[in-house]
């Protein structure tokens, strides 16, 4: 196994970050990435984990699986500890074991970084230093040869970067691979550097691409290629080219694992169902005080009225589908290495439906109520709403990941999306209105509601995570 | 006593109300027993023995 | 032991655990309270008189107006709490404010329910927008945006402090919504008649009617004694978690 990378260069924003970075890792052999902050340490480890392109060279991965991206072989340990405050410590290490496929063992990762203890505690009460562990024990709970690891040591006391130490030695000593950014030594023998600094040209002082020859190193020590054919055993004996079955249940369970997830988190943070059928519920009331009591105006405006609530309310909760991933740092691992993307951009979609669509369909006959429908109208109508939010929510998805992309949230997001879903709106309340004229009125603007939000569950992910991959 | 007229909305007001009062009596109960529950746990462990 | 011939001051409710024993010993009376008073309640709703227009329907206000009464009531608890919060710096006057929302939401819900229970038999439909009750679907409104907030912010003291200014600022606009809000209805009223207010309070109306509001107050008054008792249980074990995580 080999991680190289030749000719490397990373311009950002229009700013170049670094040029003709190459680097060469065997088995079993570290690299630690140094130079002033600002020098792109983060974005070379970035641009390995394949979140980032790089604007010349490219990063090979020699020896392993050739149908896996390096960020499926790969864990990466940012700045971000990923971890969910609502959900337990155990919780949040079961679910990036699940979500990273086999093998997992979990407890006794957590032992290993001595959170056992600390297994049922929620994740908001731990300091940095806890949750930097509890990151520790994602890499050994589930194994990849390769780790990208930025600045691992931050938060850790002397103990912890001791046991940090530990933990890589064990690491290269069974034939992975390290790429660390760090500003000082991290306690590994042999490894090689290579200095960034800041933009200048021909700044990598890294080895030359032949392994076991030149470059600077730490302590004494050689990373003797008498290591490699014991690392070869030891590499072949991991289950990393799986047969087509077993890879798709794997498949299955990290989508099964972010749906739980994300669902778990919305019944225990609460406030987003109650949050969306509140405006719902907000928007059904004005409409009477913006056109008076008229009983018989609000029975025919009804259906337009319910949908106009519940699609409003729908855009408002959509910021909150990757707003949080993105933030602590779920975001970056769900996009490097896992499930195909479209379909974990579907699971989200499917957990954030449940939580924020459905309760507004279950509201919405009650708020039928208010606004003097008769049942068959009412029925009409929350039929089409549940065949209609859940295009609402994956033709939403589109906008919040560009809302990831450009970093911005607010008002943006819908007013994106809005223009979006005006085909829904018209067919939904077209259908619901026409239910009181009989089925067969009925039937077709139904029947494209229906193909509506087919075509938007192929759409929908496959934009999305399209705009997911070519954000920086 | 003959029942008396609309006595499907009479009922189905008061039925709310005791079904109301009886979930927010299960509410307070269930939530008292849930959090002596965590307490006793934690105690068990241990935790908080020192302080006051 | 402690001397319990002063009268019981407000700093005696300050200390939580002090508070907590008061309530273990309260509730138990209170309970008993508030069970006699609705048997007699049900009791005197069961002998009032059917009113000569609507009937037996008109029982229903023995359960929609007391509701009403309490999600005012409550409201009004809730400001007291609110100023606790922000003036007084009391520490239960969070817990106060936290507990007494979520019942005060209920009560509302029951208010309209009833409402509209009273109203289909009588005026045709499930709901009206007449002043009185969109006044109380408004107020429904707010008392689950206080909810809303206290769930979603994370920090209690926070939440209490933007749960205690929107609760005041909630009491200043209430009776601004309901002015707007009658002047509204009159606006249309060639459309539509309803008044929900019942007939003019007759004397075998009257008594059910007060004892079922004094047996909602207590019932009030137990519940969210209970509630406040568990919500200082809860930020216990909140702090014996941070303690817990500060010790491994």
């Amino acid at each position: 196994m080999m991680l190289s990378g030749t000719d490397l260069a990373c311009v950002r924003a229009g700013l170049p970050i670094f040029r003709d970075v190459s680097f060469a890792i065997d088995a079993g052999q570290a690299l630690l990435v140094t130079g002033p902050n600002g020098s792109g340490k983060t974005t070379l480890l970035r641009l390995i984990a394949g979140l980032i392109r790089p604007t010349r060279g490219q990063v090979t991965l020699a020896g392993l699986d050739p149908e896996a991206s390096i960020g499926e072989e790969a864990h990466y340990l940012a700045h971000q500890d990923a971890l969910k405050p609502s959900l337990t410590v155990a919780e949040n290490l079961g679910f990036w074991s699940r979500f990273m496929g086999p093998p997992a063992s979990p407890e006794t990762a957590l032992a290993a970084v001595r959170l056992d203890t600390l297994a049922g505690l929620p994740a908001a009460y731990l300091s940095a230093g806890q949750r930097r562990r509890l990151s520790l024990a994602r890499l050994l709970a589930v194994y990849r040869p390769i780790w990208l690891l930025d600045e691992p040591t931050a938060t850790l006391d002397a103990d912890g970067q001791a046991s940090l130490a530990q933990i890589m030695r064990d690491h290269l000593a069974s034939g992975g691979i390290i790429v660390a950014a760090t500003h000082g030594p991290l306690g590994i023998d042999g490894a090689r550097e290579l200095r960034l600094s800041g933009g200048q040209p021909g700044c990598a002082a890294g080895p030359a691409p032949s392994p076991g020859t030149r470059g600077e190193e730490w302590g004494e020590g050689d990373a003797s290629s008498g290591r490699s054919s014991l690392a070869a055993d030891r590499i072949t004996a991991q289950p990393n080219s799986s047969p087509q079955a077993a890879k798709h249940a794997t498949v299955l369970k990290s989508l099964a694992a972010i749906f739980v997830r994300d669902v778990t988190i919305a019944l225990r943070v609460g406030g987003g169902a109650l949050m969306g059928v509140l405006f719902f519920l907000a928007v059904v009331t004005l409409i009477p005080f913006a056109l008076g009591p008229d009983l018989a105006l609000l029975r025919r405006v009804g259906p337009a009225v319910l949908w106009l609530g519940a699609l409003l309310a729908s855009l408002l909760a959509l910021d909150r589908l990757f707003a949080t991933d993105q933030d602590d740092g779920s975001l970056d691992l769900i996009v490097a290495g896992g499930p195909p993307l479209e379909l974990a951009v579907g699971a989200k979609a499917a957990a954030h439906w449940l939580t924020t669509g459905l309760p507004l369909v279950v509201a919405s006959p009650l708020f039928g109520v208010l606004l003097n429908l008769e049942p068959k109208s009412i029925g009409a109508t929350v039929l089409t709403l549940l065949v209609g939010t859940p295009a609402l929510t994956l033709i939403g998805l589109i906008g919040a990941a560009l809302a990831v992309a450009l970093r911005r949230g607010g008002i943006l997001l819908p007013v994106l999306v809005l223009p979006l879903t005006i085909p829904v709106l018209i067919f939904g309340v077209a259908a619901a209105n026409a239910a009181l004229d009989g089925p067969v009125r009925f039937a077709t603007p139904f029947a494209i509601l229906c193909a509506l939000t087919l075509i938007s569950l192929v759409i929908g992910p496959f934009a999305a995570a399209a705009t997911l991959r070519h954000t920086e | 006593m003959a029942l008396p007229a609309h006595a499907a909305f009479i009922i189905a007001a008061y039925g709310a109300t005791i079904v109301v009062v009886i979930a927010l009596i299960i509410w307070v109960i269930g939530d008292y027993r849930e959090q002596k529950r965590v307490l006793a746990e934690l105690d068990a462990r241990g935790i908080g023995r020192k302080t006051g | 032991m402690i001397v319990q011939k002063r009268p019981m001051a407000l700093i005696d409710l300050a200390n939580p655990s002090r508070f907590l024993a008061l309530v273990g010993r309260a509730l138990p009376w209170l309970a008993l309270a508030t069970a006699i008073a609705f048997a007699i309640g049900i009791v005197l709703v069961l002998m009032a008189p059917d009113d000569y227009q609507q009937g037996a329907t008109v029982k229903i206000m023995f359960v929609h107006v007391p509701a009403a009464w309490l999600a005012s009531l409550i409201w009004v608890v809730m400001s007291i709490a609110a100023l606790g919060t922000l003036v007084w710096r009391h520490p239960l006057a969070d817990v106060a404010a936290k507990t007494a929302a979520s019942i005060g939401a209920a009560f509302t819900f029951l208010c309209l329910f009833a409402g509209s229970m009273w109203g289909r038999p009588m005026w045709g439909t499930y709901w009206v927008w007449d002043a009185r009750l969109t006044s109380v679907l408004v107020m429904f409104l707010m008392y689950l945006g206080l909810i809303a907030l206290w769930q979603t912010v994370e920090d209690p003291t926070r939440a209490g402090r933007a749960a205690a200014i929107l609760t005041l600022v909630g009491a200043i606009n209430l009776p601004i919504i309901k002015f707007s809000v009658d002047w509204w209805n009159t606006l249309h009223q060639g459309t539509s008649v309803f008044r929900l207010d019942g007939p003019s309070i007759h004397p075998t109306i009257l008594a059910p009617l007060l004892v079922m509001a004094l047996a909602f107050t207590l019932l009030f008054v137990t519940l969210h004694l209970a509630a406040m008792r568990n919500e200082i249980l809860r930020r216990r074990v909140r702090t014996l978690r941070l303690l817990q995580a500060h010790g491994a």
